[in-house]
């Protein structure tokens, strides 16, 4: 049975060029980055030579680059580490349709006395402004925010966000995971001063990820040990995850517009073809293309339930999510969707296309979800 | 490393004396030793103890002992040593 990889935003086949410079690090290139000799020396200069990279691209210094085990760890850094370098303010604002990372870090932090604000988002998850504005304040700590949201793939007005923040002195952490594929992002030009990227969103390995800290900016650590990572972030280094995070992102910025034209041809088609056939399907998210991630459709139907449509679609090879993967294990109802008001009576799945996703897939893809959700409402 | 050596002025008054691990090394010369061999110019203090060793073994390995050498003579740079007028000053591995 031919399948259909349809979850890109949950995460990416690992792309061949980034494995092959990864496998010496995995093979004969096994020295500690700590250690003192000519094994741990060469190691050591291959993942300076990524952070120098990947400094110069987000337009920051090298003490700006912590590689980390993933977005999630990241953005527990960001958020713990700042707050913590900071203890005289205890207010953090964030959007009603942020990430499980950034959800139950915030939890634990409330729980230890914070203050989390919660800014609501419109029907197509736009950030309300106004009342964003109105809640930025002396006290407030930080802001919290996903650029680019995992589930219906608003991308948030990141720069006007980031000026406002500043504007009133207060730092702006961006959860970039789904943005950075798609955004050559600035630290400078976009007003950050802290951003979560993780890897195996753009087709390098999992297990890696990195904070990116505005140059200047100071934070603590919140794992101790070896003090690796300018004694930011303990532990021995996944050499071979950095080096394939370094290639991975470095093809991710060479292949942006054409692979974003791609994904939108392919969106703009399904989007079409889906309507035309079941007029009563709902497409989450901004009306605008400009301010969608180019490949995630959030598609709601009528009468289904989600994880009824997702396992027929899987019987049948076509591998979609519903809502973001990390919550696949219970049913509850998504938090992104019920923030934009979609009533729980749709069914949703999300369907994120690729670089290998064609047109051909597209059409049969459509043919086999019409026809299973024609069988399904009609149970 | 643990060799002692001797750095004298050139008015003739000893200057340094104490291992040659010790021997005051410029801030700069570490950082450059270090993005060379790391590509890291803010390196923790184990690396910089690494990048300070390569910057002075061949110093000692090519001095015979007990035998002063003005350091303006010797064949590699030195001004990596932090004190004054060090290519004027002698330097001498003891025995």
């Amino acid at each position: 049975m031919k399948s259909y990889y349809l979850d890109h935003a949950a995460t990416t086949p690992l792309d061949k060029e980034v494995l092959a410079h990864m496998l010496p690090y995995l093979t004969d290139q096994f020295g500690n980055p700590s250690s003192i000799h000519h094994m741990g020396i060469d190691v050591k200069r291959a993942i300076n030579d990524v952070r120098i990279e990947m400094a110069k691209a987000f337009d920051t210094d090298l003490h700006g680059v912590i590689f980390t085990s993933g977005g999630t760890e990241a953005t527990n850094l960001a958020i713990r580490g700042y707050a913590k370098k900071h203890p005289e303010k205890k207010v953090i604002i964030t959007s009603t349709i942020e990430h499980h990372a950034t959800i139950h870090t915030l939890d634990a932090l409330k729980e230890e006395g914070y203050i989390i604000r919660e800014c609501p988002v419109d029907h197509e998850g736009f950030l309300d402004l106004e009342t964003f504005k109105s809640s930025l304040d002396s006290q407030t700590l930080l802001v919290t925010l996903i650029a680019a949201n995992n589930e219906i793939g608003t991308i948030q007005n990141i720069r006007l966000i980031g000026q406002l923040c500043h504007a009133q002195g207060v730092m702006f952490h961006v959860d970039g995971v789904q943005w950075v594929g798609h955004h050559h992002v600035s630290m400078i030009h976009d007003h950050i001063d802290m951003l979560t990227l993780s890897a195996h969103k753009f087709y390098g390995p999992k297990g890696i990820g990195a904070l990116i800290l505005k140059q200047g900016l100071e934070i603590s650590p919140i794992l101790y040990g070896g003090m690796q990572e300018k004694g930011l972030r303990s532990g021995t280094e996944h050499v071979a995850g950095i080096i394939g995070l370094g290639v991975a992102y470095q093809l991710a910025l060479s292949n942006m517009k054409m692979q974003d034209e791609h994904l939108m041809t392919l969106r703009e088609t399904f989007i079409a073809k889906m309507k035309k056939d079941i007029p009563s399907c709902i497409i989450n998210g901004p009306t605008h293309d400009q301010y969608t991630l180019p490949g995630l459709i959030s598609l709601s139907l009528p009468h289904i339930k989600s994880h009824e449509l997702a396992f027929a679609l899987d019987q049948q090879g076509v591998y979609v999510s519903t809502g973001s993967a990390c919550q696949s294990n219970t049913i509850e109802e998504s938090h992104v969707l019920k923030a934009i008001g979609r009533s729980h009576q749709y069914g949703t799945i999300r369907i994120s296309f690729g670089q290998s996703t064609t047109l051909e897939d597209l059409n049969e893809v459509i043919a086999i979800i019409q026809s299973i959700y024609h069988h399904l409402k009609d149970e | 490393m643990k060799q002692k050596m001797v750095i004298f002025h050139q008015e003739g008054h000893v200057i340094y004396e104490g291992k040659a691990l010790n021997i005051p090394i410029k801030m700069d010369a570490i950082r450059q030793q270090s993005i060379e061999l790391f590509h890291d110019a803010d390196p923790c203090i184990i690396h910089q103890s690494y990048a300070i060793q390569k910057l002075i073994q061949p110093l000692v390995d090519y001095m015979e002992k007990n035998r002063p050498y003005l350091i303006g003579d010797l064949p590699f740079d030195c001004t990596f040593i932090d004190l004054p007028q060090i290519e004027s000053c002698t330097i001498m591995k003891k025995g």
